[in-house]
């Protein structure tokens, strides 16, 4: 039954939230939104389980002094700390924790971000080297693309942005849309296989 | 007794007598607006349980190869060989995403193999209900493997629900213990090419898929295998050879066939002047 309730409880709520996309009808929508309210009650609670793992995760390896311990301190004394800040005063507008997270964790997550531009020139340096016919269409392709977005490339010829329009909309559009529909018939089989009950991957069991 | 009063009603005729309203109300049990939806639905989701049935009377069937997933064994051989561990990343998406299932499939056929192998499997996630998921998957999987002393929960766990900092822990977990190979599969966005860079900065092997058609340049040039799409959601079938899943992938192949007919009609109606095919297949 450990295995069964959970298959059970999938199906239900999938074909529950799919009824209610077709059938208009008020129980089949008080049930669909108490399902979805259930969901959102459920990852809020989970959130809680979330931290106690971080925080057991990181006290056993600080314990077994692992290599790097004193990052994990550093990081279980900043989840006390925003916690603690958070519960005594408060998370809005002008309290500590808004500060700190504003000040501190708002520029981390910007440098994060803006690293990708150093791993988008690294990763396009080696997707574009010339080895064969197909990178050779690919360079050029992005060099044509690459002028004609900035006003150099208009400068040097006047085609280059309309140019550079055409393979966006056309050929790469074509090929992005191929994947799209494949990837969209392939997750309503995946989706169908869940509300019949036999994709029983997502909880470790074999057909 | 119920059945005879129902059926003595109908014979009545009492549905003529119903009132106004309850006929308003009668037609309100389907949107018919969203009728072609429905007819949609049903025509690919019937194809493909056909082939499930007919999966069950031949199990012999055959897909392509696909060599992202080919390449696992070799991947998993060689962190073994290393003596190094194994990274999954099963998206940075809740369990409420299909993809995220479709990585869990995966994740499942990848824990058996380095629970046979005895090598560590590492497995961070973005949110604690895909880690208890997760951690089910992998439990699951060790028993199955017949190790299950090797099951350590605290090696898939929750990071942060924050997406670069999610992004950071992983690379992090990258550069620190040198996993000789690492997975990303389910969905991604922004910080695939994040963590793809980093894990070929590291030499590890690397097989990354999802169906975000802007991500999948990314791990195309990062990864050493990339799967594409509907390859992410047949890798479950593929990799257990269940004769139902491959049923069900082959019919998908099937239902891509009508939408591509349907393409096909729409144009050749457009050419032609013939314009309210479109609007059949408008979502409303």
């Amino acid at each position: 039954m450990r295995k069964e309730l959970p298959i059970i409880l999938c199906m239900a709520s999938g074909w529950i939230i799919m009824l209610d996309f077709f059938v208009p009808r008020p129980f089949v929508g008080a049930a669909a939104e108490a399902l979805i309210g259930w969901t959102l009650i459920l990852s809020a609670g989970s959130f809680l389980m979330g931290g106690l793992s971080v925080f057991a995760v990181n006290l056993s390896r600080v314990r077994r002094r692992d290599p790097g311990a004193h990052y994990r301190i550093l990081l279980l004394l900043c989840l006390g700390t925003m916690a603690l800040l958070g519960i005594i005063g408060g998370i809005g507008e002008g309290t500590v924790y808004n500060w700190i997270f504003q000040n501190v964790q708002v520029p981390m997550e910007s440098t994060m971000f803006s690293l990708l531009a150093f791993f988008i020139a690294s990763a396009a340096y080696r997707a574009f080297r010339m080895r064969n016919a197909r990178a050779t269409v690919l360079l050029l392709c992005a060099a044509v693309v690459m002028l004609g977005n900035v006003p150099l490339g208009g400068a040097i010829w006047s085609g280059f942005p309309s140019f550079s329009l055409w393979i966006l909309g056309h050929p790469s559009l074509a090929a992005q849309r191929g994947l799209i529909l494949g990837a969209a018939v392939g997750a309503t089989a995946t989706a169908l296989r869940l509300l019949v009950g036999i994709e029983r991957g997502y909880l470790g069991l074999r057909q | 007794m119920r059945r005879r009063v129902a059926l003595l009603l109908l014979l009545l005729g009492w549905p003529a007598v119903a009132s106004a309203e309850e006929a308003e109300a009668a037609a309100g049990w389907f949107r018919t607006e969203r009728l072609n939806v429905f007819v949609a639905l049903v025509l690919i989701c019937g194809v493909i349980l056909i082939f499930l049935r007919r999966a069950r009377r031949d199990p012999h069937l055959k897909i392509r190869r696909i060599a992202g997933l080919t390449a696992l064994d070799e991947a998993i051989g060689r962190a073994t060989e290393m003596g190094r561990p194994v990274l999954f990343v099963p998206g940075v998406m809740d369990v409420d995403r299909v993809e995220t299932i479709a990585g869990m499939a995966i994740l499942g056929e990848v824990a058996r193999k380095t629970a046979a192998y005895a090598i560590p499997l590492e497995v961070p996630v973005r949110y604690p209900l895909a880690m208890t998921t997760a951690q089910e998957v992998v439990r699951s999987s060790y028993a199955a493997a017949g190790r299950p002393d090797l099951f350590d929960p605290n090696r898939v766990r929750f990071v942060t629900d924050n997406q670069f900092a999610y992004a950071a822990a992983v690379s992090g977990i990258m550069l620190r213990d040198r996993p000789a190979a690492n997975f990303f599969l389910g969905e991604f966005y922004a910080e695939s090419l994040v963590m793809a860079e980093t894990g070929n900065t590291t030499g590890a092997i690397q097989i990354a898929g999802t169906a975000q058609a802007a991500q999948l340049p990314f791990f195309i040039t990062a990864c050493d295998y990339t799967l594409l799409g509907e390859e992410l959601f047949a890798a479950g079938a593929y990799l257990t050879r269940a004769p139902v899943l491959l049923g069900s992938v082959k019919g998908q192949d099937y239902a891509k066939v009508i939408i591509a007919a349907a393409i096909a009609a729409g144009v050749v109606l457009e050419i032609f002047g013939v314009t309210g095919f479109k609007e059949l297949l408008t979502v409303r």
